[in-house]
């Protein structure tokens, strides 16, 4: 019995010497360094594995979209490289604006409370084939409640949003994206998602974009108008001075909207 | 005779038939405006072969693929093409549509005349012809007949059923058309065997529609098809609940009729393939019932494209007291949004509620009763299948087999705490796919 035991004892210990696998120490520090959500945002599927990527090298410093500045300092402190700190951060817009008060309905809808189910079926009821359900799909995805459901209408916390791009995906329509935000900077977007002529838009939403062009004039050529919409070009928005409150005053279905 | 045993499941929904069940079919005038959405069947949507500004006539084609699972559309008016844009879509909310402006000259295309030497086709050219004509399932899922006619070479196909059982409550246009025109059914039925080449072959009537059982039956009297009268089930009219009833043979899951060595096609397709054998007619007005609130309830003849309302107009109806307006059956139709929406080649009815009869009751929880096991006709469990939906564990939908669903509403029906079953089951076979 002592035999069989020693004998199996010298087997573990071979396999031990044999089979280690050696990880990088610094793996665990930046493991724990990071959030620990496991949202998904970095593109890595969870927070172990993305630590893994930045020892090896794969993965920036400042990956984790959630963690932002302060973790990626911490990061760069393990790594030994150096972190230039970024001085904007992106967030979540909903280009559409309208709530329970303006929303138009064409019919009332009493199925599943939610916007893909809604949207399945002949447009949730909506006038409008391209405006904001409601139902509140992106607020339920959201990993750090960022998005609350007021008056019918998703609100963003641009302090909590962390970009992860959830609410993006989960929105049947289309309407959110994700949008470069600082505090320096003003962020103007336009709150609308209707492609239809102006006339059409006009006849199911009194707050959408009509694609008028007096913002394209105004900011010469910074709002760009396609497909009966407009958006704007933020690579020419750097470039350019324009004057947002203007722009933001002049358009009439005042469907330009600020965030603040 | 043997005994039938009608498939497991099912509901007896009140049948509210005798609303239109004596009306004969009349024609409706084409309204002013059509809409054609170039997506009217199931597969690929068609792309527009004319322009803005050009004439057409009845029956020009006007939408074509190439794709095999797809089906041309005619114009049915005369007129100009007045624009191709986004509008109302009867199934899928909007849809790329051609706007034809009617200018009421009815002209029609050369090739809708009677033909000769009928008998002479062979099975390629009828398939051929019925491709051409843009002829699709006339139940309602619009599935296009050609392909249908057409199995693999190794299914043989040793029953062909004909489907007049319209189990869905309220429509008559099935029956009407049994009634009215069921000689040209028979000569249709006739020519789909030729196709199929299949030994057996039977129309399968709900038996509450004793005179059109009646007709058919003085009509095929020298022929070498069975009548076959069947209890009334909803949802008796899906063709694999028809097999498991009229043939008892079960359709295997993910499978089709053909697998069994069935196939089975609608009466007004049925007639659709005669006219267009036979009078070069493409599928371009068909046979729908009007019913419920309207004042003049019954089965019209009405030109694809018509908005409804241009027909609830030419039925009359009180606009003011409108609850929902149903494009097709109580069971399976859905209700719309935009009166502008035209009807198209799967539309078998308008079904009017009025205020006072639609009820908006809320969703509660499922208290296990099991009652829409007991009525499911495809074996499901609908209420496991829609607590699944709820916690977004889309994985495990294919095990329990959320493609078999056929939508056919009764789960939803019969649930006492008023869940939303089948817009459960639509919203999982979307996020599966």
């Amino acid at each position: 019995m002592v035999a069989l035991g020693l004998f199996f004892a010298l087997i573990l210990f071979i396999a031990d010497k044999k089979l280690r696998i050696s990880e990088d120490p610094k793996a665990e520090k930046v493991d724990k360094a990071l959030v620990g959500l496991n949202c998904g945002a970095c593109g890595y599927p969870s927070c172990r594995i993305a630590a893994e990527a930045i020892v090896k090298g794969e993965a920036a410093v400042d990956s984790c979209i959630v963690g932002g500045e302060g973790v990626a300092t911490i990061i760069a402190g393990i790594m030994g490289k150096d972190f230039s700190k970024k001085t904007h951060k992106n967030i979540a817009v909903v280009h559409c604006s309208v709530d329970s008060a303006t929303r138009q309905i064409s019919a009332s809808y009493s199925g599943i409370k939610s916007c893909v189910a809604a949207n399945l079926l002949m447009q949730g009821g909506m006038a409008c084939k391209y405006g904001c359900l409601g139902l509140g799909d992106c607020a339920k995805v959201c990993p750090v409640d960022a998005i609350i459901m007021k008056n019918g209408a998703p609100v963003i916390d641009v302090e909590k949003c962390i970009s992860c791009g959830a609410c993006v995906k989960a929105c049947p329509r289309n309407i959110i994206s994700l949008r470069r935000y600082s505090v320096e900077e003003r962020t103007v977007y336009v709150a609308c998602n209707n492609i239809e002529p102006g006339k059409q838009v006009r006849s199911v939403c009194k707050i959408g974009c009509i694609a008028c062009g007096i913002c394209q004039k105004l900011s010469e050529g910074v709002f760009e108008i396609n497909n009966n919409l407009s958006r704007v070009n933020m690579q020419k928005a750097k470039d350019k001075k324009v004057d947002w409150d203007t722009i933001i005053q002049k358009c009439p279905t005042k469907c330009i909207l600020e965030i603040k | 005779m043997f005994k039938l045993r009608p498939f497991i499941g099912g509901v007896h929904p009140p049948e509210n038939k005798h609303l239109s069940c004596d009306k004969e079919i009349i024609p409706i005038p084409a309204p002013e405006i059509l809409f054609f959405p170039l997506s009217q069947h199931t597969g690929a949507p068609c792309q527009p072969v004319v322009q803005k500004g050009d004439k057409v006539k009845r029956g020009t084609l006007i939408g074509t693929c190439e794709k095999l699972i797809s089906s041309p559309i005619h114009s049915s008016v005369s007129g100009t093409v007045k624009s191709i844009e986004n509008s109302s879509h009867p199934v899928i909310g909007r849809f790329q549509s051609i706007v034809i402006e009617n200018d009421k000259q009815d002209l029609t295309e050369e090739s809708i005349s009677p033909k000769k030497n009928t008998e002479n086709l062979s099975a390629d050219e009828i398939i051929k012809i019925v491709r051409d004509a843009g002829i699709v399932g006339l139940g309602g899922a619009a599935f296009p007949t050609h392909v249908k006619l057409s199995p693999p070479k190794e299914k043989v196909i040793k029953t062909f059923i004909a489907n007049g059982a319209e189990c869905e409550p309220y429509l008559t246009c099935d029956q009407r058309l049994m009634q009215e025109m069921g000689k040209e059914i028979v000569e249709g039925i006739k020519l789909v065997r030729k196709i199929l080449n299949s030994e057996r072959c039977i129309i399968a009537i709900e038996n509450n529609k004793p005179d059109a059982i009646e007709q058919i039956k003085e009509l095929t009297r020298n022929e070498n098809i069975e009548v076959i009268a069947i209890k009334v089930k909803y949802p008796q009219g899906g063709e694999k609940q028809l097999i498991k009833t009229v043939l008892g043979k079960e359709v295997p899951s993910g499978g089709l009729p053909m697998d069994v060595g069935v196939v089975v096609h609608n009466v007004g397709t049925l007639l659709a393939i005669y006219e267009a054998v036979n009078f070069g007619k493409p599928l371009y007005e068909r046979a729908i019932t009007v019913t419920g609130a309207v004042k003049n309830p019954g089965n019209y003849l009405v030109r694809i494209g018509t908005p409804v309302k241009d027909i609830l107009d030419f039925c009359q109806v009180d606009w003011d007291n409108i609850g929902k307006i149903i494009l097709g059956g109580p069971m399976m139709g859905i209700s719309q949004q935009d009166i502008q929406t035209p009807i198209i080649k799967g539309t078998s009815g308008i079904l009017v509620q009025t205020k006072d009869e639609i009820t908006q009751d809320e969703e509660f929880s499922c208290i296990r009763c099991a009652k829409c096991i007991e009525v499911c006709p495809a074996y499901l469990l609908p209420t496991q299948i829609a607590k699944v939906v709820k916690a977004e564990k889309w994985e495990r939908l294919s095990q329990l087999h959320i493609k078999d669903c056929i939508e056919c509403g009764c789960c939803t029906y019969v649930c006492p705490s008023k869940i939303p079953l089948v817009q459960y089951i639509k919203l999982g076979k979307i996020k599966t796919k």
